[in-house]
């Protein structure tokens, strides 16, 4: 028996990642539909890509593309809510349908020989989905109880007030996607309609992945989603511009809560941004890897909390920049401290050549285990779609990560993350955090209530 | 050790299961096994401080460890060509973790833990249902009687003493199951792993797990708990008892689970969320565990306008009704649990932990083809006499959560 070496063993060769290919066919009614033959497991992922979401909801009506995704399988001409369920449970399929900012989206998974019936019932959704009551009423209700306890939900509050803070109430991104009490109220089963209409239309991608024959599965979509046809006109989405705010820190009261959800924000990016590489690399080093700074600082060393974070979300117009972590409530102000002064850092410190190569390596070398499971495939074909960036773009993916150094990384982060222009949310116990959260002398402390604006936030029109 | 080759992706996983959980605790040391898991990623004799995390990350890989009633299971999936790296991290902390060992480390890491509970448990509403529900449907001295996240005096009791002791007691070779998958050679994999593990000392026999380990077959009547919590919505959890993982008719109360919530058309979503509507939400699941006996749990949150005394009378009727349940829907329920099944294999990472799995629990990783068989296997007949003998009055636990008081 020999002895375990006590140096860190090399890698060996590295493996040539093949991208899987996605065969591509355009139908009559201009459906897109690109199929990924993979034949391991006897399954199909699917994914329906409509290029018009959320995001084209008016910010009174927040939250009616969601819940038109969700009344989908209400009820069809032929079809009762519990006859549609009980077809799609008896394929053992799992069929949901949801809204992104971006798009509206039906998926499904389910045994590769079910397909076909599958597809019929998709295609009935999109072209015959008739919202009828009382299943209608009963999913309102269900959506607006929801958002009731989403108000006990310290972390959702932290998302819709940063939310808020960064895009403002204008801004359909300012809002819930899910709906707010008051725009809930606003929606019925007129507006549902015409957002069914407007939005659930051919000119889409269809992605299939999994153990099928391409020309078989575009036969079978043409002969269901391909006789999809919907008249009138396709929505717009009409976006306001939005200004960086100086900051302020909102707190919104949760009297006893033993840990404070704290988070920081700002304008981000664009899915199509040409700084879109640089700040995926910014953003793993400051806050998206577990030995981020981020996390490094505030859990390993400071033990405040039990995972720190940072994200970009970048759609197709520029989405929210937000750090944060929950926190133990004593030492709420000072991880709030702690946390911009690790962004600022990143603006006035070129990163570490250990800590770019780290970063790059998680990218280029990881991205591989998203090409995993169908699905994961599926998005990441739909996506590419989306936002036009070419079939080639995960093959040149480690290339332009690579070119990123850490001049392009404080680059980035000078422009994009100015502590002096970021908003920061504090839900906790305002008691014990107020006075401290003063003192860091960051911006004025703004008492906030969640489901209504701040006191000066003029803009909230009351019917 | 299972070596499961197959050449999908160029990536691999490493998954190792250890045979202790919260049920090997003693007692004024729950939540340690927890804690103890924390410090196995603090570094080992070759491994500096945060050491593990990095060298994965710079591999592109992910990592994780997650502690359970019955185990504590590391993984890490990494690009193929890193095996030997992951490979090489776990055997040096099975071997040479307590060099590494501070008292730093560990004060650190107890503040990690208490801020997990707090995130999980304490700042959530209903966040501390598991353990009321552990400690309802569990005696005292019945070692699930506890939660795996523990007790904040507890955790704040362990010492380095304890890490210590509990590291030689449990993490050794002859209480652990290394299984390998993906894309990789059995070949070159052995003889690298005989180096990396074989120089290992074996353990002392592992103590039996302490308390009474023994249950009836049901509670024998029904246990009732409320609780005042800042909540708009009532919220109940119901555990039925049921026969532990691995027992025949445990995989009838797992095809129960599916019918009663899983899809839109499963008996208690179709008939009380919609049909009637008195609930916002339902699901139900089969808790997997071997020791005396397992659970039945379910959790609904009961509609605005509806009194919960409604609602509980609502929920106990349907569930009455899979005394004679239908065919179409134990049929529709096999179907999805058949979907599942193949949907979770995808993933190098899932079949790694379930060769694990099926190894440690029953000595036999091929089960990882055979179990979807054996849930396939329960007719109608089984669900109806599950549903008689133990889904009644005098095997229940119920956990409401209601609107008042407020922290």
């Amino acid at each position: 028996m020999k002895n375990a070496p006590v140096a860190i063993p090399e890698p060996g060769p590295p493996p040539r990642l093949r991208v899987p290919v996605a065969g591509r066919t355009r139908l009559d009614n201009g459906l897109l539909v690109r199929t990924v033959q993979r034949n391991r497991l006897p399954i199909v992922d699917a994914l329906l890509i409509m290029p018009t979401g959320a995001s084209a909801d008016s910010p009174r009506q927040a939250g009616l593309a969601s819940i038109t995704a969700e009344l989908l399988d209400a009820g069809t001409t032929g079809r009762s809510q519990t006859d549609i369920a009980r077809a799609i449970d008896a394929l053992g399929a799992r069929l949901g349908s949801h809204a992104h900012w971006d798009f509206c989206a039906i998926s499904f998974q389910v045994l590769a020989d079910r397909l076909p019936q599958t597809l019929a019932i998709v295609a009935e959704l999109l072209a015959d989905a008739t919202f009828p009551s009382p299943e209608l009423e009963r999913g309102l209700a269900e959506r607006l109880a929801a958002i009731e306890q989403d108000l006990e939900d310290p972390g959702a509050l932290a998302g819709s007030a940063i939310a808020r803070a960064i895009h403002g109430a204008d801004h359909i991104y300012g809002t819930p996607r899910y709906g707010a009490r008051d725009t809930v109220e606003r929606i019925d089963r007129d507006a549902i309609v015409r957002c069914h209409r407007a939005r659930y239309r051919p000119a889409a991608t269809f992605v299939v992945v999994g153990d099928v024959i391409e020309d078989a599965v575009v036969r079978v979509v043409d002969g269901t989603l391909g006789q999809w046809a919907v008249p009138g006109e396709p929505a717009v989405e009409v976006l306001p511009a939005v200004a960086r705010q100086p900051t302020s820190v909102r707190l919104v009261d949760r009297p006893g809560a033993p840990q404070s959800e704290v988070r920081v924000g700002t304008v981000g990016a664009a899915r199509t941004s040409s700084d879109y590489f640089p700040l995926v690399v910014l953003n793993t080093i400051l806050g998206g890897s577990f030995t981020s700074r981020l996390n490094t600082r505030l859990r390993e060393r400071g033990g405040y909390t039990y995972g720190a974070f940072s994200a970009f979300s970048f759609r197709r117009h520029a989405g929210p920049f937000v750090a944060g972590a929950a926190v133990s409530a004593d030492v709420t102000a000072r991880a709030l401290a702690e946390t911009l002064e690790e962004i600022e850092r990143m603006r006035v410190e070129r990163v570490t050549v250990e800590e770019l190569e780290r970063a790059k390596r998680y990218l280029t070398i990881g991205m591989l285990r998203g090409f995993e499971a169908n699905g994961s495939v599926a998005g990441r074909i739909a996506d590419c779609e989306l936002h036009g960036l070419g079939d080639d773009w995960w093959d040149r993916y480690a290339d332009r990560i690579g070119e990123v150094d850490a001049d392009a990384v404080r680059d980035a982060a000078e422009r994009y993350l100015d502590p002096a222009m970021v908003s920061a949310v504090v839900v906790g116990d305002a008691r014990r955090t107020r006075d401290s959260l003063e003192s860091l002398g960051i911006g004025p402390v703004v008492d906030t209530v969640v489901g209504r604006p701040p006191r000066g936030e003029r803009h909230e029109e009351t019917d | 050790m299972v070596l499961s080759p197959d050449r999908g992706l160029p990536v691999v996983a490493v998954n190792l299961w250890y045979s202790v959980g919260s049920r090997n605790e003693r007692p004024g040391r729950t939540g340690f096994a927890h804690l103890f898991e924390h410090m196995m990623f603090q570094g080992s004799e070759n491994v500096p401080d945060n050491g593990h995390f990095a060298l994965i990350e710079k591999a592109g890989g992910s990592l994780n460890g997650s502690t359970w009633l019955d185990r504590t299971n590391y993984f890490e999936t990494l690009p193929a060509h890193y095996l030997d790296l992951g490979l090489w991290l776990e055997a040096d902390r099975m071997g040479g973790l307590l060099p590494a060992m501070t008292q730093e480390k560990l004060d650190n890491q107890r503040d990690v833990v208490k801020n997990e509970r707090r995130w999980r448990v304490d700042n959530q509403p209903y966040g501390d249902w598991d353990e009321r529900i552990q400690a309802m449907m569990y005696p005292p001295d019945h070692p699930y009687h506890h939660s795996v996240i523990g007790s904040m005096a507890d955790i704040d009791a362990a010492s380095l003493e304890d890490v210590s002791a509990f590291f030689r007691t449990y993490y050794a070779p002859n209480n652990a199951v290394l299984s390998v998958c993906g894309d990789f050679e059995p070949a070159a994999a052995l003889p690298t792993i005989e180096a990396y593990f074989g120089a290992i000392p074996g353990g002392p026999p592992v103590p039996p797990i302490p308390g009474r380990t023994e249950l009836p077959p049901t509670l024998g009547r029904e246990i009732r708990e409320t609780v005042e919590q800042d909540v708009s919505l009532p919220r109940l959890y119901l555990a039925y008892r049921m026969p532990r993982y691995g027992d025949d008719r445990f995989y009838a109360a797992a095809v129960t689970s599916f019918i009663l919530t899983w899809g839109k058309a499963s008996l208690l979503y179709r008939s009380l969320v919609r049909g009637s509507p008195v609930l916002q939400d339902v699901t139900a699941f089969a808790y997997p565990v071997v020791v005396g006996a397992s659970m039945l749990v379910l959790w609904a949150t009961v509609r605005p306008g509806v009194s919960k005394e409604h609602a509980e009378s609502a929920l106990f009727d349907r569930i009455a009704q899979l005394r004679d349940i239908d065919d179409a829907d134990v049929v529709r329920a096999k179907n999805l649990i058949e979907s599942r099944n193949l949907a979770e294999l995808q993933r190098v990472d899932e079949r790694a932990d379930q060769l694990s799995m099926y190894t440690t629990l029953f000595d036999d990783p091929a089960r990882i083809n055979s179990e979807v068989g054996r849930l396939r296997a329960v007719t109608t007949a089984d669900v109806r006499s599950l549903a008689a003998e133990l889904l009644g009055e005098d095997n229940r636990g119920l956990l409401w959560y209601v609107p008042g008081g407020g922290e």
